[in-house]
């Protein structure tokens, strides 16, 4: 058999949710030793593959599992491994479709579906804020046609749940007190890196909708009335200035704004 | 061999491999370690708090990389991606050597992460080499291939696995990382003498060597890194060194990981066959193939 061929079958097999020592072709290419056979041989490579994608989503995603039960977790990772084997040299990057794939599958997490996908969209945001590039931060002049990036590592998050009060305690080691209770509500959160130590903030929706306006690339003259628009009803145009207010300084002070790519030298 | 153009002629001692546990102790009370190891993929990112621990014990430590998925064995073309960025950290570690395994582990872009064993061929000892002479290239420094435990043995196979090091090694004109904890599990694993492999090594292309634990479980050994170095596989440390010279030697520890001030202990060990080689340099590196022991005797 050519290397690439006997490569191709054998990962093949190793990525079968059922172990080879029921099922498997191993024998045509693997020889039998003097203790195992070659279906048992396989089998401690497929065991080994099958608990280290396991592992790694299980430490990467700990409140999902936390939402979702033990039970029906350990069922829900391996139908995503299935449609979404590790594609990067890293394991860094094997839950990144977790959450589009959740969204798509709402079947395996049952009735905390929202809760479920609240939890995988935070958590993989901490995958990404926690080593993701930072930029230098500028002291922002505002002016209206001031146009920003946003500082890499910042994740803006609209959950519906309170998830984000679940992850210290998941995240937590030895941890021997109850987990929080969930409560439905809408939450916008900014996930952001600060001495290389990953937090989460709560925005109100005035802040959230203005740095989200701004990541888009909006200057700052089109995302003011953009953000204005998602003051709750009833606000005071003095109540809404202050929240904007509030909202550039709290960018300016952990350095969420940054030169955009293509702006010319001061 | 104690300093060789695979080493990037350097004379190191025992090193052990950085781990996260060991961050804080190590930065706080900043021990005497000759050298550290890392595994490359876990510092191959554009920020954050790994890369930032990594510039303080650079400050004070000899560090060296250590991969785990370049996969030189798999049969289509490594990932340039990967490349480049092992590349921009060797800049910032200023790693003298690169070590990775000789397995493969993806196919189709599709990641195993495992080491997966090679079928022992002409084929794959030809796709091999040249991958890691194109690596070499592309890293502009030396690179030493470890062998690796393995469960599998192939019906294709063409030679012996410490035959099909040495062609790789030659034809690819790159080092070794010799990892004596592997040769036994392998050599439990499908019945062969380890030292047997141990002395059919090209001593002059040694530049390094591993040391660890393993699990026993009925009919099979595992390479778990979770234990301490067992008396087996300290014999075949005490035949290579002798055959060798003085190498640089790193303990793995991945699993279960003990105390910092313990696991240096441990590797620390290995300063006693290390004396020996300081004390008779060369000659042992020029002794002959032994004859094979008996796997019992070796155990």
């Amino acid at each position: 058999m050519q290397l690439l061929e006997l490569q191709r079958t054998m990962l093949a097999e190793l990525r079968q949710p059922t172990a080879p020592e029921d099922n498997s072709a191993a024998a045509a290419y693997l020889r039998p030793g003097r203790r195992l056979s070659a279906r048992e041989r396989l089998g401690i490579y497929h065991r080994s593959y099958w608990a280290r994608l396991r592992q790694s989503l299980a430490e990467d995603f700990p409140a999902l599992r936390a939402v979702v039960g033990r039970r029906r977790f350990a069922a829900l990772l391996d139908a995503y491994l299935i449609d979404h084997p590790s594609h990067s040299w890293t394991l860094r990057d094997l839950g990144q479709h977790l959450p589009a794939w959740l969204e798509q599958h709402r079947e395996q997490a049952g009735r905390r579906w929202r809760a479920a996908l609240d939890a995988a969209r935070l958590e993989w945001a901490y995958v990404e804020a926690y080593d993701v590039a930072a930029l230098p931060p500028i002291v922002a002049d505002f002016h209206a046609d001031s146009r920003f990036c946003l500082q890499p590592h910042l994740r803006l998050l609209a959950l519906s749940s309170s998830v984000d009060e679940l992850l210290p305690a998941v995240h937590r080691d030895g941890r021997t007190q109850p987990l929080p209770r969930l409560r439905r509500e809408r939450v916008w959160l900014a996930v952001h890196r600060a001495d290389d130590l990953v937090y989460y903030r709560r925005l109100d929706r005035i802040a959230f909708t203005l740095l989200q306006s701004l990541g888009r690339g909006l200057p700052l003259g089109q995302a003011l009335p953009v953000a204005c628009a998602a003051a709750p009803r009833g606000s005071s145009p003095e109540s809404t200035a202050d929240a904007i207010h509030a909202a550039l300084a709290l960018a300016t002070q952990f350095g969420w704004l940054c030169s955009p790519p293509d702006a010319s030298p001061a | 061999m104690p300093a060789n153009r695979f080493n990037g002629f350097t004379q190191y001692g025992v090193g052990v491999g950085l781990r996260i546990p060991h961050y804080d102790e190590i930065l706080a009370r900043r021990p005497v370690v000759d050298w550290f190891e890392i595994i490359s993929e876990n510092y191959m990112v554009d920020g954050g708090n790994a890369l930032a621990t990594l510039d303080r014990i650079l400050e004070q430590y000899r560090v060296v990389q250590h991969g785990v998925s370049l996969y030189f064995g798999s049969a289509q073309r490594l990932n340039g991606d990967h490349l480049r960025r092992l590349k921009a950290l060797t800049r910032r570690t200023g790693t003298p050597w690169v070590s990775d395994h000789l397995c493969w582990g993806s196919v189709d872009g599709t990641y195993s992460h495992d080491l997966l064993p090679l079928p022992y061929t002409w084929e794959a000892v030809e796709r091999t080499a040249q991958q890691i002479r194109h690596a070499q290239q592309e890293l502009e420094l030396p690179i030493l291939v470890e062998n690796v435990s393995s469960y599998a043995e192939f019906h294709d196979s063409e030679m012996t696995e410490w035959e099909f090091l040495n062609e790789v090694v030659e034809r690819a004109d790159c080092g070794i990382l010799l990892d004596v904890n592997n040769i036994y599990v392998s050599s439990w694993n499908h019945d062969f003498d380890p030292m047997t492999y141990v002395n059919a090594i090209d001593p002059a292309r040694v530049g390094q060597i591993h040391i660890a634990g393993h699990s026993r479980f009925e009919k099979y050994r595992l390479d778990t890194h979770d234990h301490p170095v067992l008396d087996p596989v300290w014999k075949l440390y005490a035949r290579a060194i002798e055959r060798v010279g003085h190498t640089a030697t790193l303990l793995e520890w991945d699993d279960r990981i003990p105390p910092f001030d313990e696991l240096h202990t441990e590797a620390l060990k290995a300063n006693r066959w290390l004396a020996a080689a300081v004390q008779s340099p060369m000659a042992a590196a020029q002794s002959p193939v032994a004859a094979p022991e008996s796997r019992h005797a070796a155990a």
